[in-house]
């Protein structure tokens, strides 16, 4: 199976997420073909915050023999993700908030980064997971997830990252920053429970 | 003649099923099986088509 290796390299120099969902038990076509696995992705994708959750297109990407891939390389959006007829789901993308400081997008106004400093927002941060779990209950809604579903969300390239509001006028009572490389969210859930709660449990993993 | 209590029962079922573990393991032990469950399966298959996403 070949890897965008390129991409892959890309996104990890810099602090990255790596989200994985898939139910418990492998069917092989839980989908019946990749043409179905891009209407299932487009139905479930989510935005929250101006930003589908994940970028899907209207034309597939990539497509293997039985996943669909999509991506996206744009300026601070650099992502790639396959969904296959399993319901296996898994995305890799750069932290936003490392490129925006590359591409200059900080308005002086709102926030001024330290030189050499790392930053996570946390708005940001809690978007991406509510629209993570919001994502994850959409593909379980589908029947895709049946009859358990596990997901794990990966913050990489962490140690030191500073966690902030990015805003002014918003402070967090003290400096706050993560000790190690990586952390990892996860949770094992049944599907009614991912349908019916999504936001509680998005709460609960952060 | 004193009557066991409930726990002391459940501590006489639990040793009851620990015999017929050893003796399942020491039947696997012999005939030279490897105990497969359902999830490993399942986690395989998962593993194997994600490669080194």
């Amino acid at each position: 199976m070949e890897i965008p290796a390129e991409l892959l390299q890309q996104i990890h120099k810099s602090g990255y997420l790596r989200v994985h969902i898939r139910p418990t038990e492998f069917h092989k076509a839980r989908l019946r073909d990749t043409t179905h696995c891009h209407s299932v992705i487009l139905q479930a994708a989510v935005a929250t915050n101006g930003w589908q959750y994940p970028i899907v297109m209207d034309t597939v990407d990539e497509r293997g023999p039985d996943w669909i891939a999509g991506k996206a390389t744009l300026d601070y959006l650099i992502e790639y993700w396959r969904f296959f007829q399993s319901g296996q789901f898994v995305h890799h993308l750069a932290l936003r908030e490392d490129h925006w400081g590359r591409l200059g997008l900080y308005h002086p106004q709102f926030f001024v980064p330290a030189k050499d400093r790392k930053y996570l927002s946390v708005t940001q941060a809690i978007s991406t997971v509510t629209d993570v779990i919001e994502f994850g209950a959409r593909l379980a809604y589908r029947g895709v997830l049946a009859p358990r579903a596990l997901v794990s969300i990966e913050f990489h390239g962490m140690a030191g990252r500073e966690l902030t509001y990015m805003t002014p006028g918003r402070r967090l009572p003290d400096s706050f920053w993560f000790q190690d490389e990586s952390v990892r969210l996860e949770g094992s859930y049944k599907i009614e429970e991912l349908i019916g709660r999504p936001r509680d449990i998005a709460i609960q993993l952060f | 003649m004193e009557l066991p209590s409930q726990i002391d029962l459940r501590e006489i079922l639990d040793l009851a099923v620990a015999k017929r573990i050893r003796g399942f393991y020491s039947q696997i032990e012999r005939v030279g099986a490897h105990l497969v469950f359902a999830g490993d399966r399942d986690t395989a298959a998962f593993d194997e088509q994600l490669g080194e996403l």
